[in-house]
């Protein structure tokens, strides 16, 4: 009877074991999937085991991931349509990446043939990348060793960066545009990029204060009209009348203008899509 | 014998247009608008056709149902005429007694106001140089761009209150305005952007009474300063009595009605203008093609109205403040501090710059 009980009892605990562990993989992420995926063959197997290592220190660190995607075309592994960022969110997620209940980690996808790349963090890695403007930053940094093909050189970096964001955010210490480990240059080149319309909007600031303050000084004005001499409602229209003439459609190009306001708007869709924690572009 | 050609003009563009058989219609290479032939004559006949503008106002009479001066007035007013400047004033001996109030030099020239226009209508003073100064310390405040020690020390200097001569304009403006509009439809698909533009032909015509425009009769007066202190109310004028300028100055009138005309036709123009075009709605674009006003039952008056003229001297250089002597309302001109000016506008491009960069920080 005793032996029957602590059988029972054994197996209840092996099962609540069983459920633990299960939970705790569902709650706290997957140790055992692969962080670097090279379906395009551009890494050596050396560098893909370096890379794994880089991100497996994150991992036992700050329990938070990093996943390198490098695949051909993106669009022919997709089965609903959509663009890199849709592919490498939806492989994120569905692969069962991520660390904790927010699954936080960051991705990075690349797509060699139609030479797009993606990256994007979750939970709090995008606490620690995405507020002190990090995968901005990243960009800048990373990028232009993708363009010159030398992608272990822009992943390592990547995995590098990545590490550093997020122990400077588990140390209370955040990167952000003040602090002193950052440097400006990205901030610069982004500030270069829109020199222009910062200029043009300073130099308008000014006028607009130098004529309103001047204008206060000079109050000596000829008048224009003598409209407050009209006697109140003595105004009566006689004649009204509207007569259509024609109609003229033009089609053009768009200008220099509608690019601008195009580019524009462009601008501010990428501050929203990073303001979500996404970054993309072609190399 | 010569044949005489007709070319018409695009509406909308101006260029010449030429009849398409294929459409029937005239068409425009340049901007490719398309009219009936029909709407082109009566256009082309319309803005070819040009109408003097009629201003009918009166003739002015001196004569005619005016006051003579009375014996007492002419015993005490006289004018003065400065040997410097040349500018004259009526007064009473005691007002008249120093100096010019143009340019501070002595009077010394007294002659009878004999032959002298009596005015129609006066508006008496309402406000006391004590008065003047208390709205010229207001009249500073709020302007950053003056210099401190302007504000702190600086005092109007040669408070004079001066009965200006203004002729006033009554008159019934019949306005008829012809106007170009258009009704602009945009639409972008891919990387062609689409515009529709609707021409219309837009027909107004309307009256409207003006009561009194006043204009500067007096060539010494700074007229920009004078419309500035504008309006006066008029509801507050009496007959001309010479007792209303006993303690004050009065410029005589050296613009006469004929020139002071061009001023009042300008603004009744103007306003019949900007209300015929306020009656106009719905478009993007309107412009004018054609404006006829005609002036009906123009009538004139001669009138006094008080003004406080004031000098100030900042840095070697005189600054001249007028104020309407009825309501109240001070204009002039006043030194600048250019620093505090450069301040400004570093000030707020800094602002604005911070507000960038912490945009740029938080995207």
């Amino acid at each position: 009877m005793i032996k029957r009980f602590l059988m029972i009892f054994a197996s209840l605990i092996m099962i609540s074991q069983i459920a633990i562990t299960a939970n705790a993989s569902d709650e706290y992420g997957d140790y055992t999937l692969d962080r670097v995926i090279d379906e395009a063959n551009v890494l050596s197997d050396e560098e893909e085991q370096s890379l794994e290592t880089q991100i497996s220190t994150l991992i036992n660190d700050y329990n938070q991931d990093c996943l390198i995607l490098i695949v051909n075309d993106y669009k022919q592994e997709m089965k609903i349509s959509g663009g890199i960022d849709n592919f490498g969110d939806n492989y994120y997620n569905t692969m069962g990446y991520g660390f904790g209940e927010r699954k936080s980690g960051t991705i990075f996808v690349v797509s060699t043939e139609t030479r797009e790349w993606w990256f994007k963090s979750y939970g709090e890695t995008s606490v620690a990348l995405t507020k002190g403007y990090g995968l901005e930053w990243m960009e800048y940094k990373v990028i232009d060793e993708l363009s010159d093909d030398k992608y272990y050189e822009c992943f390592d970096q990547f995995a590098e960066y990545t590490y550093d964001f997020v122990k400077e955010k588990e140390e209370n210490t955040p990167y952000g545009f003040f602090h002193p480990k950052l440097d400006s240059e990205p901030y610069l080149a982004k500030l270069r990029k829109r020199l222009i319309i910062i200029v043009l909007l300073v130099v308008a600031v000014m006028t607009f204060v130098a004529v309103f303050l001047l204008r206060s000084m000079r109050t000596v004005k000829r008048q224009t009209n003598a409209t407050q001499y009209r006697e109140r409602g003595s105004f009566r229209l006689d004649i009204k009348k509207d007569e259509f003439i024609g109609s003229v459609e033009k089609t053009d190009a768009l200008g220099i203008i509608g690019k601008i306001l195009l580019g524009l708007l462009a601008i501010l869709a990428a501050g929203a899509s990073s303001k979500s924690g996404g970054r993309g572009g072609r190399y | 014998m010569a044949e005489e050609m007709i070319i018409y003009k695009c509406p909308d563009c101006g260029a010449d247009i030429q009849f398409s058989a294929g459409q029937g219609k005239m068409t425009c290479r340049y901007c490719d608008g398309e009219f009936d032939v029909s709407e082109l004559v009566d256009y082309d006949k319309g803005a070819t056709e040009k109408k003097p503008e009629k201003f009918n106002w009166k003739d002015f009479d001196e004569k005619k149902d005016r006051l003579d001066w009375s014996t007492e007035e002419l015993s005490k007013l006289s004018t003065y005429r400065c040997a410097h400047c040349g500018g004259e004033i009526i007064g009473d001996g005691t007002t008249m007694s120093s100096k010019c109030p143009y340019c501070d030099n002595p009077v010394v020239i007294g002659e009878s106001i004999t032959g002298l226009l009596r005015p129609d209508y006066i508006i008496p003073f309402k406000n006391t140089a004590e008065d003047v100064s208390k709205i010229f310390a207001n009249f500073l405040k709020g302007k950053f761009l003056l210099p401190s020690s302007f504000k702190k020390h600086n005092r109007p200097e040669n408070i004079k209150g001066i009965y200006v001569p203004f002729w006033l304009f009554d008159c019934d403006s019949d306005g008829k305005g012809e106007y170009t509009a258009t009704k602009i439809t945009s639409w972008r698909a891919g990387d062609y952007r689409y515009t529709k533009t609707d021409y219309y032909n837009v027909y107004r015509a309307g009256t409207m009474t003006f009561l009194d425009i006043p204009v500067d009769g007096s060539s010494k007066m700074d007229d920009a300063f004078m419309e500035s202190i504008e309006p006066f109310d008029y509801r507050e004028a009496v007959s001309f009595n010479a007792a209303y300028l006993a303690g004050f100055m009065s410029d005589r009138y050296d613009v006469d009605v004929k020139r002071s005309i061009v001023r009042a036709n300008q603004r009744v123009y103007s306003s019949t203008s900007d209300v015929l075009k306020t009656t106009i709605h719905g478009y993007n674009v309107v412009s004018a093609k054609k404006l006829d006003v005609n002036i009906k039952e123009g009538d004139i008056s001669y009138a006094l109205l008080p003004v406080w003229m004031m000098n100030t001297v900042y840095k070697d250089k005189t600054y001249t403040i007028a104020m309407n002597g009825q309501t109240g309302k001070m204009v002039g001109e006043l030194p600048i501090d250019y620093r505090k000016l450069a301040l400004a506008m570093v000030g707020a491009s800094l602002i604005v710059l911070a507000i960038i960069l912490f945009l740029f920080t938080i995207l």
